[in-house]
Parts: C-alpha cells; structure tokens; sequence
C-alpha cells in the first residue's frame, strides 16, 4: 500500500524507546501484600533498521513487555516509565500518536488469539487493516497479495479461517499486520509452530522490514534461527532486563544466508542438519532459555519413508497403522501411512504446516469420525492396531483411549475444569462400567512428574500456554496408556520445561511405553526419537 | 442487494411482526423466508429447516402446553377437555400468535444469517452510520454460534480422549456443565484477545472503514431503505388504531371452525 501513512523517522531517532518502565498486574494475594513486579525498571531502545531479540524462561516477563511495548497494558495493572514510539507516546498516555499513523504492531504467542473474528476467509482477514484504515479496497487486496506471497501463504487466500494449521494461522496474523507496514514489529514467540522453511520466509520479511526502515522486536523462549536474526540478544530474568548479551551479527549472516537459500526452502528437514556453531547456547542454557539450534547429541536421522514400517523383528508393536488414509473435503490429506511403534520406542514425526501430522494423530486416536456429507466431509479408512494386536478401527476414541492417550496441539480447547486438580479429576480409565476416575495420589503424582504440584489449585487459564499443555499431558498420563500421542510437545517451552520433558518422555520409554510425537524442534527431535517420519504436503485437490 | 438494505428490510419485518396483532404478518414472513431459504444460492436449505426446527420447536410445544392446554381465561370456547387440561379456541389463538411471531423472527434470522458473514454484517451496520464498536459486537456475534459449535465439539474430542463415552447422550448431559463453564471463560478471554488483536488491526483509527466488497449503488435500494421503515411505522400505526383491520388469531381459528 505505498501512500500508507508511515510513521518511520530518519535517522537514529529511537523508533521505539522504553525508559524505566515497571508494570504491576492487579493480583490479589490472601495477605494483601504487594504482587511483585512483572518488569522492572527495563530500559529499551530500537532505531531504525534495528532488530532486538529478548530471551528468558516461562514467568519471566517477555510477553509482558511485548504488551508494554505495543501500549497494550495500561487497562491491565499500573504501569510507570514511559514507552515512546516515533517520538510520541502510545495512546492512553500524554501526546499520543496521531490517529492514521500505524507506529507498533505486535503478534501474540497464541495463534488462536491473533485473529479478529471478522472474516470468514483469509483473503479478508489479511485485508482487514487496510480497510479499517479507510484504504481503498483495490489497494488493500495489492497488499495482502504482496504479503501473502512474502510469507509464502498466497495459496491459503480463499481457505476458511477455522480450516487453518496453528503455523498456517500464525502466519496469516503475522501478514495481516505487514500490511499496515508498522515502525515496529513486535513479534512474541513469532516461530512457535513455523516450519523451517515457514520460519526461513518470515526471515526474510523481517529482514526487508528492517532495510526498509524498521525495527523488529522479538521476544521468546527459545533460541532459534529467528532469534539469531537479531544483532543483539539481551536477556530477561524476573521482570528485570539483564546486563549480560549477545552480540550476533556473523552467526545472524551465516544463519539468515543458509535459511534463505532455495535448498533450505525447499527442504523442511535442512534446518535440523544446520551447522552446530551456536555463539549463544552456554549462555541461553544459563538463563534457562531453551537452545533449538544446536547440534543433536545423536546425528542420525532415521528418515523413514511414511509407507515404511519402523518395527525391529521379534517385538510386538504397540501401535499399527495400514494404509491409513484421511480425505477432508475432497482434499487427501493423508495417504496410505503404514506405522508401526515397537515398545521403549519414541517416534518423531516432522513435516510442513499443514502436512497432516495433527491429522495422523487424530486419526489414531479416534477423533475424525467419517462425515460423509457437508463442507467438512471426512473420510478415514485404513487399519489401526493397539497392542497385542487389538483392532481399534471401528472403537471410538472413548475405547481406544484404554489403550492410548492423546494430547492436541491446542491446550485451550482441551481445558474446562476451575483448577488443574479438578482438570485432571476429569479423567476416566477402566472398560465399561468399571471406569473410574484417578485416585489423590495418582493426581498427586501425575502433578509431580509434570512440574505442576505448586499449580494444582490454579485456574489453567492463569498458567502459560507450555504449562497447560503440561495439564492435558498430566491427564494423558492418568490414562496409563501404553502410546502416547502428542502433538507439538515443545510450543513455548523454556529450558527448564524442555528438560523435564525430555525425561518425562524418556521415562516413558524406558517404562516399555511407545510415545509418537509431531514437531518442528528438529534438534530436540533428533536428540530425543529412536525414529523420524517426515510428512510431505499432499497437494490439495480442491 | 446491499447488507444495510437487508439489515433495514430485516429490522421493519421484525417490527411488523411484533407490532401489527395479526398472525397473517408472522406467517407471511414465515412463508417468504422458507422460499428466501429455497431460493437462494448462498443458504442451504436443510441447514436453514434444521436451525428452524431446532429453534422454534421446543417453542412450540411449550406454548402448545401452556396456552393451547391450560389458558387461564374463564369465558372460553372449550373445544375438548380431560381433567385441568382444556384445548381451548383461546388459548389456541394466543399460542398460535405467539408461536408464529417467534418462528418469523427466527426464520428470517437464520436466514439472514446463513446468507451473510460478519464482514458483510460489518459493512452493513458500518453504511447505517452506527458506531463502530456497535457494528463489531454485532458482527462478531455472527461468529459466535459456529465458535461456540467448534470449540463445544473440540472439548467434546478432548472428554473422549480421556476414557468419556461422548456418543451416549446422557454422558453429553452429564459433562455439559463443566464443558459449558470452560467455554464461557474461554469466550471472555478470546473477547479480551481479539479487542487487541483488532487495535494492533487499526480499529477505530478511521472513521468509515472500506466495506470488504464493492457493492452496487442502486438508487432504489438506497430510497427503500428510507421507504421500508416509513412504511413499517405506518402500518404498524394503522394496525394499533384499527384502520388496519387484519384478522386476528381468533377470527382466523372461528373460520376453520365454520
């Protein structure tokens, strides 16, 4: 949209400027004693062209400055300091910035929340701000097709909003704030359910948003190839932004040049053979940020092709599937996978958004029950075995969930219960009538494997997306099921909470359990998996 | 036709429906939203019958129960009796009127919005000059069955996956509160998120946002849309000072009585 108002500045006037700005949430505590602060006194400036990367574990307050830095706190708590952008402070406070001026756009960390509701389809959800902002329509169509095709999404514009992936989702938020082209882009766990070659297109936005002016502030977890992208790395413990930080800029070349390339495009799996040279992982292990670039432990990459059964002579699988074929609209979504899951196994599977590695899933847990007519018409057919060869294709996932566990990729919609406690009194294990919810000490141990003992009496909406997700496995493991499902383990994990998985999982291994998990960490996925599956996009057919 | 044109034609009908005291106008509107519904290329006619039938059905037995059965009045036509319940032309009248209005009213929702999407409502509350935060919570409404239906059957799966028996509906009943609590709290936060999602958008920024299609400027929509209500008013006047005399519920029922 070239006469889009731009509130970019010349020069090395500061963009974004945050000057000894503390933010309190309004916590009640049963002393009444003061909440403590959520930022303290942090201190942050980003020029024109500048990208800043703020890393710290789960609580530490990343999201929270995001939110502070896109002026979104103010009716949330007490808010002292102030944040400036393009010179004028952000509305609600003094000199707010001039209505028309697009100065900060922020993308959250949950793809669920990024999108407005106000469109059915993509095309229009990615329009929307331009239109908003009064821009004729011709203009912002031009927009949202020059974004879409930055990001590589250009093939989604006419999907339906609900039929989106949580990359593919991401990614649709994401192109629907660049076509306001904001001062600042303030991106909150921007890579969290990306592809490789998905994260290696929004490198390369946000690298033509920083030459044409911009600043990109990143914040996250995770030390991954999107963080590298930033010249400077600082990181935040308790609210307070610390001394110590990364200076980037040859490792950022090196990464950005390696994941631009076609190959890396082309080739989701590139980014888990990247080179091990990692300037920041001792320091991001020390801050309790989780490292996904590094090298694996274990190198080997057991590519197994999705028509090849995995299974070692002389074990009974735990799991089977043959041939299993998912059709969604007309569309073959999966194609004849043949799996098998031998006891003590871990399975990774990896592939593009949308490739239909939370299909597989669902499907082997009983969730996608043929639907033959309407816009979502699902057709499933193929066999699926349990252990000791019980045939669960025609058991609904009620039936099948005696013999495997299931945890989605969305938390959120998996959660209904006040506490985590009561959350996981909500499990039922057992044949028929004999079904029976867990026992105290069996939540009280399930809680304990998860990290999650201090939160039992806490609303799960209090707790950070990673730690609900460790709600929904605490329930799976209640099951004690001899497969667990899992998709997209790692979303917004820190160090620590990567590490308490990675033992969970391997315990479960080690219990005689299989465990067949989706992700795009494919150095934790290698570490991790006795065996790797990668799922190719099937090309839609209507 | 113009959202705004239709969003005008559907609040005059509802006013007709609700203002004149005669069953001909509900079952009027009635009868041209089941042909609206068969008509029309973006609705579907099964789903429009099914939202109707699932809506309004209960409605009708209720009133069918408490007024066609148990009419309170004294100097009434009793048609059959069997103890304290009595079928009544009375209480007929009074149940097929108020059956009628709501099934009129529904008919013509569910139709207006099967045909429609937030976007569309967007632009039309947007072209009758209401404020903006007025057209959003209208719009987005739009979204919240389809959400609800989602998210319901996404907590279904997630009970299932956990050893729930969710095809047996007295499971279904039995899970319905706690399903319907995390949904209400999930609907405030996602109301909280999507408000924030829509400033970063530059909601409220601009005044009278770009309707999300161009559509046609007709002169004779843009005079029914003044028409419409005027005409409307009128009738409804007419109807409350009897220059309008349409039958009532009880002439109607009289006739087929012979």
């Amino acid at each position: 949209m070239a006469d889009l108002p731009s509130a970019r500045s010349a020069g090395s006037t500061p963009l974004l400027q945050l000057r000894g700005v503390s933010f309190w949430y309004p916590e009640v505590t049963s002393d009444h004693a003061t909440a403590p602060a959520a930022l303290q006194d942090v201190a942050l400036s980003l020029a024109a062209g500048d990208a800043v990367a703020v890393l710290g574990p789960q609580g530490s307050g990343t999201s929270t400055l995001c939110r502070a830095a896109a002026g979104l706190l103010a009716e949330h708590g007490r808010l002292t300091g102030s944040v400036t952008v393009c010179d004028a402070a952000l509305p609600g406070q003094e000199s707010a910035q001039p209505a028309g001026v697009a100065p900060v756009a922020l993308l959250g960390d949950d793809p669920e929340a990024q999108l407005t509701g106000m469109a059915s389809v993509i095309l229009d959800e990615i329009q929307l701000p331009g239109r908003l902002t009064g821009h004729p329509l011709s203009e912002c169509a031009a927009r949202a097709q020059q974004v879409m095709e930055l990001l590589g999404i250009a093939e989604l514009a006419g999907r339906r909003v609900e039929e989106l992936s949580g990359g593919e989702r991401q990614l649709t938020a994401l192109a629907s704030l660049l076509t306001l082209d904001p001062a600042v882009l303030i991106l909150d766990q921007p890579s969290l359910s990306l592809d490789a070659a998905a994260r290696a297109r929004l490198l390369n936005a946000l690298r033509q948003h920083c030459t044409a002016g911009g600043a990109v502030l990143i914040a996250a977890h995770q030390w991954d190839e999107v963080t590298a992208f930033c010249p400077r790395t600082l990181f935040l413990e308790a609210g307070s932004l610390q001394n110590a930080s990364l200076t980037n800029t040859a490792k950022r070349d090196d990464d950005v040049a390696r994941l631009l390339s076609p190959a890396a495009v082309d080739d989701a799996s590139t980014a888990a053979n990247r080179s091990s040279h990692n300037a920041g992982s001792p320091t991001c292990a020390a801050r309790g940020v989780w490292d996904t670039t590094g090298a694996a432990a274990s190198p080997t990459i057991a590519e197994v092709p999705v028509s090849g059964p995995s299974s070692a002579p002389g074990w009974s699988p735990l799991l089977q599937t043959r041939g299993l074929t998912v059709v969604r609209g007309g569309s073959t979504v999966l194609n004849g996978v043949d799996l098998s899951l031998i006891p003590g196994t871990i399975t990774g599977v990896l592939g593009p958004n949308g490739a239909g590695k939370s299909t597989l899933l669902r499907a082997v847990a009983g969730l996608l029950p043929n639907r033959a007519t309407g816009a979502g018409a699902t057709t499933v057919s193929g066999t699926v075995l349990g252990p000791a060869g019980v045939d669960l294709t025609n058991l609904p996932a009620y039936q099948r969930a005696g013999h495997l566990a299931w945890v989605g990729q969305d938390p959120g919609v998996q959660l209904s219960a006040f506490t985590v406690e009561k959350e996981l009194w909500q499990t039922r294990r057992g044949e028929g009538r004999r079904r029976r919810a867990p026992s105290a000490d069996e939540v009280a141990e399930v809680l304990e494997r998860t990290g999650l003992s201090e939160h039992a009496q806490t609303h799960p909406y209090d707790l950070t997306p990673a730690q609900r997700k460790d709600v929904v496995i605490a329930a799976a493991l209640l099951l004690q099921p001899r497969v667990l499902l899992l998709d997209e383990p790692t979303l917004g994990r820190d160090g620590p909470s990567m590490e308490r998985l990675t033992r969970l999982l391997r315990g479960l291994a080690h219990a005689g359990c299989a465990v067949l998990l989706t992700t795009h960490d494919h150095r934790w996925a290698q570490t991790l998996c006795d065996t790797l599956i990668t799922l190719t996009k099937t090309p839609r057919t209507s | 036709m113009h959202p705004s044109t239709e969003l005008v034609l559907l609040g005059c009908a509802l006013l007709l429906v609700y203002g004149v005291a005669s069953p001909v106008v509900p079952a009027s509107v009635l009868v041209l939203s089941c042909l609206g519904a068969v008509l029309s290329t973006r609705v579907r006619f099964a789903r429009w019958l099914a939202a109707l039938v699932v809506l309004a059905g209960p409605m009708l037995i209720m009133v069918g129960i408490i007024q066609g059965l148990f009419y309170p009045g004294e100097a009434v036509t009793v048609l059959w009796q069997a103890g304290p319940a009595a079928l009544t032309v009375e209480g007929l009248a009074v149940a097929a009127q108020l059956w009628l209005r709501v099934a009129a009213m529904i008919a013509l929702c569910a139709l207006l919005a099967f045909a429609s999407n937030a976007s569309r409502v967007f632009d039309g509350l947007v072209g009758l000059r209401l404020p903006l935060s007025v057209a959003y919570i209208c719009a987005t409404a739009m979204t919240l069955v389809p959400l609800i239906r989602r998210r319901t059957s996404q907590a279904l799966d997630s009970r299932a996956a956990r050893g729930w028996a969710t095809d047996r509906w007295t499971i279904r009943v039995r899970l319905l509160p706690g399903i319907l609590a995390g949904l209400l709290t999930t609907s405030l936060v996602q109301l909280d998120q999507r408000h924030d999602a829509l400033v970063q958008r530059g909601f409220g920024r601009h005044r009278h946002p770009t309707p999300a299609r161009t559509y046609r400027k007709a002169t004779g929509e843009r005079a029914l849309r003044w028409a419409a209500p005027v005409l409307s008013v009128a009738l409804v006047t007419a109807s409350l000072t009897d220059v309008l005399a349409l039958p009532s519920a009880s002439d109607l029922l009289e006739v087929l009585r012979g």
